[in-house]
């Protein structure tokens, strides 16, 4: 009966301060909304990728070798810690279809058992299969290939015809590209036995690991077995690292901004509870005095903050966790070929999140309220001492102060007597201002380093790849009809220093090239003869500096170039070595051959020379590629758009919020100025610009964390290769500014209509 | 015709079905520079009086005029306006800025009607607190708070001065010091007194008693020469 009678008093407060109680609702949910969807987006990529490739066994070393024969099959197999291996053929051909398309073929000797194929439609090989091959989903799509269909490829100038006997995605084709962005339109890839296409030598090896093996250790024994080979472990494997790049990066994204955001809610949740917990003390004084124990009372304002905490927080993490992967995933999918879409239930962090709003919703509910508890019950009924005015250190520059007028001095002197929410409402905006920056920055500097790679980095107008038969250097530059032509060698290879090992591309530029500006912010600088130029990622990942040496193994040489890093040069897109060409010829590893001609200013000929030369294999443009690269980063945009979305509603409640909070506290006095004759735009004014003052240092003082706050996210989700520098345009900052100022002012025009409906007589006469 | 003048003016609260009458057709009128007393119990609709003549309410039907001015013909900003030059207002609980000093309180009105108003330091002065200016309303007893709002009320030279239980929250000494504050402010200033009191102890000190009851006017005392502060048995 006590009970119930208390119960319609909470739910009659809540009515009444309906607004107060939904902003809290509403600060609980955004708060664990933006955790629950990115560390759910995060867990359903994982848990996708992880059973993908348990369940269809992808490898964990692909090893390129000149010959997979029985006894290099038979080293792998030896080392201890491989599970199983499998010789494979593998190249990229043209096939017959219309246009220019081609396949990268993968030919298995014996059973598919590594990197098994999900079928999607009609069978799989049989291994005796001479006739039969495989492919992939979405170029089937593309060439309205189904089982049934034929598809020829070309090989030496022998053109081979397969059936289609199935429609499958692999897991090791989670990016199906041979450049930046997926084409299935362009480019695919095929499965066939290797007695189908005998033509195709055996180059690949790819083997699994025993379950607990250490990697790492299995990789070394690997290289000692095989000195020729090239080991590609599932890090530098350009597909799978990819995923698990897009995989981590979700999960990175889920312990920045996302906490940040929540940690804001809580704090301006905690305020509010508290105030309102204070605006509470003589209803607790007359519940006292009526008899009702400490513990009902308790209990009673105990559920002021575990009803609507409890609500918004859970509300937050339900509709996070079940509405946003999914919009995410599309997202994701866009460039990645997943196999199927795993939901994996609400994680413990996201439910300790949810717990951690109530907890400390409650946590402050009961600080604030033994406060008043410890008081006597007498002293609860006499309404609390009104804070003291205080003289506040400006005054006592006299000099500034008595210029004031006596508005501002009153303004001033308000917004310093309640510092507390003064404060937290400045802290509220900085905050807002901050993760506006942070989320439109973000986008800005995705997008500016893509231009700025293809546009400043690079600095040639075509890249024609070559195939292995390529010239010599000098034939080509001579030959060319450009304005600059130079040619680079690209090869990939091992790096290994004390800080690890990686496989890293190789790039050796001629001594006086001019067309890659490798210096900070994308400034020329000239690659040092007799060392080794290493980009700045690397060195950071391998823990390297200037004058430490490094140990260049090539593919199919056992014997290691070593170099001292004599510079760091910077690449945000891809890490590796740089040599000039002397360096290169000093070390009697092979001639200079180059992989692709880099053009500057291509004269009227120079395309049809290209294309009249067998050993192009594709040219690139530059300023094509800068929409391909930001096409691949969209899945980082989608998040960006995310994150901005949770920025703007936060700074919406947020404002709203203390808005609220002042003005329901202050309501007495401004009736009282209002029973003194000041008209209402008077006191909107007093009101508007005592926000003012707030919002604008807020504002201005959210700018510089801000800009911090992108280097910090777009580190923690560039992947191995990349340095993603953050750079957020001055318009992003200004639109920021704008926003939070405009929001703020907004939402305090909206409330100060509210002097009009104040009742004078009624905040008079009551002294509560 | 009086400077005050109620002509059969109501106030009715409507709360679902119920109407409640807190003023049922009341008249009277009061004479400029009297020191009137409206006494009553509470819930007999003297502070609906008071909130109806100090332009913070609106009647129900009736017609309230104030030397010559009809308030109840006014709208939102006129009253703002009429509120701001013709009345002062003194509170049972002061309803002092917390922070802004004694002074600044009464400079406070000074703000709103910078040309008729006094000089806040004089009127200080007057209300006997030229030592504290510069405390801030926590640092004051009740009675002095009482006598900076009386001061701030004061500082704007208005017509008609209304108070609302001014010695309400006060102890019966300084309730005796407002009372006679407010007694000099009504002949040295000529200014129109009306307190709102159920203190049947005022009454003696008012020119014009107007007795309320049940939302009505039970009767109306005068009184030639009303008894000094000092004479009252509190």
């Amino acid at each position: 009966m006590v009970n119930n009678t208390l119960r319609k008093k909470l739910l009659r407060d809540m009515t009444r301060a309906a607004m107060q109680f939904l902003s809290i609702i509403a600060l609980c949910a955004l708060g664990t909304f933006a955790f629950a969807a990115l560390d759910g987006t995060a867990r359903m990529t994982r848990v996708t990728l992880t059973t993908y490739f348990e369940e269809n066994n992808l490898a964990d070393y692909w090893i390129t070798l000149p010959s997979a024969d029985r006894t290099s099959l038979d080293k792998v197999a030896a080392v201890p810690g491989v599970a199983t291996v499998r010789a494979r053929a593998s190249a990229d051909l043209e096939t017959t279809l219309p246009g220019d398309v081609s396949v990268s073929v993968t030919a298995y000797d014996g059973a598919m058992d590594i990197n098994i194929p999900l079928l999607r439609e009609g069978a799989l090989l049989e291994e005796n299969d001479r006739r039969g091959c495989l492919v992939e989903e979405r170029f089937a799509n593309a060439h309205g290939l189904v089982p049934g269909s034929r598809l020829g490829v070309k090989l030496g100038g022998q053109e081979y015809t397969f059936i289609v006997r199935g429609v499958v995605v692999s897991p090791e084709y989670i990016v199906v590209s041979n450049g930046i962005v997926a084409d299935p339109n362009a480019y695919g890839y095929l499965l066939i036995n290797a007695c189908a296409m005998e033509a195709l030598p055996l180059t690949q090896i790819v083997a699994t690991l025993d379950r607990g093996a250490d990697s790492d250790a299995v990789r070394t024994a690997i290289e000692a077995a095989l000195p020729d080979a090239l080991v590609v472990d599932r890090s530098s494997h350009q597909s799978t690292a990819r995923a698990n790049n897009d995989a981590q990066m979700f999960e990175n994204m889920t312990y920045i901004f996302p906490v940040l955001a929540y940690a804001i809610a809580a704090l301006i949740v905690m305020t509010t509870l508290s105030r309102m917990i204070d605006n509470q003390r003589m209803q607790m004084g007359t519940l006292k005095a009526l008899g009702f124990s400490a513990r009902q009372i308790r209990n009673h304002y105990l559920s002021y903050a575990l009803v609507p905490s409890a609500l918004g927080a859970l509300l937050g993490t339900l509709i996070g966790h079940y509405t946003l992967p999914y919009f995410l995933w599309d997202a994701l999918i866009g460039q990645n070929e997943m196999p199927y879409q795993l939901s994996p239930p609400i994680s413990v962090p996201a439910w300790c999140m949810t717990v951690l709003s109530v907890v400390l919703s409650m946590g402050i509910l009961l600080y604030s309220y033994r406060a008043s508890a410890r008081e006597t019950t007498a002293a609860l009924l006499r309404p609390k001492p009104p804070k003291d005015g205080k003289r506040i250190l400006l005054e006592r520059i006299t000099f500034l102060w008595s210029r004031f007028s006596f508005n501002t001095k009153m303004i001033v002197r308000n917004l310093m007597r309640n510092k507390l929410r003064s404060f937290m409402s400045f802290v509220g905006i900085l905050c807002c201002t901050m993760l506006i920056i942070t989320s439109l920055g973000l986008q800005d500097s995705v997008t500016a380093m893509s231009v700025n790679y293809y546009t400043k980095t690079l600095s040639y107008d075509v890249r024609a790849n070559l195939t292995g038969e390529a010239g010599t250097a000098e034939s080509y530059e001579r030959r060319l009809d450009a304005e600059a032509v130079e040619c680079i060698m690209e090869k990939s290879v091992s790096v290994r220093a004390d800080g690890g090992t990686r496989t890293v591309m190789l790039t050796v530029l001629r001594d006086d090239q001019q067309m890659q500006n490798l210096g900070k912010d994308e400034t020329f600088v000239a690659i040092e003869t007799g060392t080794a130029a290493v980009t700045y990622k690397l060195t950071k990942t391998l823990n390297l500096k200037i004058g430490d040496t490094i140990r260049l193994y090539l593919p199919g040489d056992d014997e290691p170039a070593e170099f001292v890093i004599g510079q760091i040069v910077h690449n945000n897109v891809s890490q590796g070595v740089y040599l000039n060409r002397t360096t290169w010829e000093s070390l009697r590893k092979g001639e200079f051959t180059p992989t692709a001609i880099q053009i500057r200013g291509p004269g009227e000929r120079c395309l049809t020379q290209l294309n009249a030369m067998d050993e192009v294999d594709d040219i690139d443009y530059p300023a094509e590629q800068i929409g391909d690269m930001t096409r691949m980063l969209e899945t980082l945009s989608s998040v960006f758009t995310l994150l901005t979305g949770i920025a703007l509603a936060l700074a919406f409640v947020i404002c709203y919020n203390m808005g609220l909070m002042n003005f329901v506290e202050r309501t007495r006095e401004y009736a009282t100025l209002k029973v003194l004759g000041y008209h209402q735009k008077e006191i909107r004014r007093l009101i508007l610009r005592e926000n003012r003052m707030v919002t604008l240092s807020g504002v201005l003082l959210g700018i510089w964390p801000g800009i911090m706050l992108v280097d910090v996210i777009l580190h923690s989700c560039e992947p191995e290769s990349g340095y993603y520098p953050g750079s957020p345009t001055l318009q992003s900052i200004v639109i920021a500014c704008v926003v939070t100022y405009c929001f703020s002012e907004l939402i305090q025009r909206l409330l100060t209509r509210k002097v009009q409906k104040i009742d004078m007589v009624e905040a008079l006469k009551s002294v509560e | 015709m009086g400077y005050i003048t109620f002509e059969d003016v109501c106030k009715y609260y409507q709360t679902g079905d119920n109407v409640v009458k807190a003023v049922d057709n009341v008249s009277f009128t009061i004479e400029k520079g009297e020191f009137c007393v409206v006494l009553g119990p509470s819930g007999a609709g003297k502070t609906t009086i008071l909130n109806l003549l100090g332009g913070m309410d609106k009647a129900t039907s009736g017609r309230i005029t104030v030397g010559g001015k009809e308030i109840t013909g006014l709208r939102g900003p006129q009253l703002t306006e009429y509120r701001r030059h013709d009345v002062g207002f003194v509170f049972q609980f002061y309803n002092l800025m917390p922070n802004l000093t004694a002074l600044e309180n009464v400079e406070l009105a000074r703000q709103v009607c910078p040309k008729d108003a006094l000089d806040p330091k004089t009127v200080m002065e007057q209300v006997g607190l030229g030592m504290r200016l510069n405390n801030f309303p926590a640092q004051l007893s009740g009675g002095e708070q009482q006598r900076v709002s009386i001061a701030r009320a004061l500082c704007k030279n208005p017509a008609l001065l209304l108070c609302d239980e001014p010695t309400g929250a006060l102890d019966s000494k300084t309730g005796v010091q407002v009372l006679s504050l407010l007694t000099d402010v009504c002949r040295t200033h000529n200014a129109t007194v009306v307190i709102i009191t159920h203190n049947a102890m005022i009454a003696p000190l008012g020119n014009r008693v107007i007795h309320v009851k049940n939302g009505g006017i039970e009767r109306v005392e005068l009184c030639e020469h009303p008894a000094n502060v000092e004479d009252i048995a509190w």
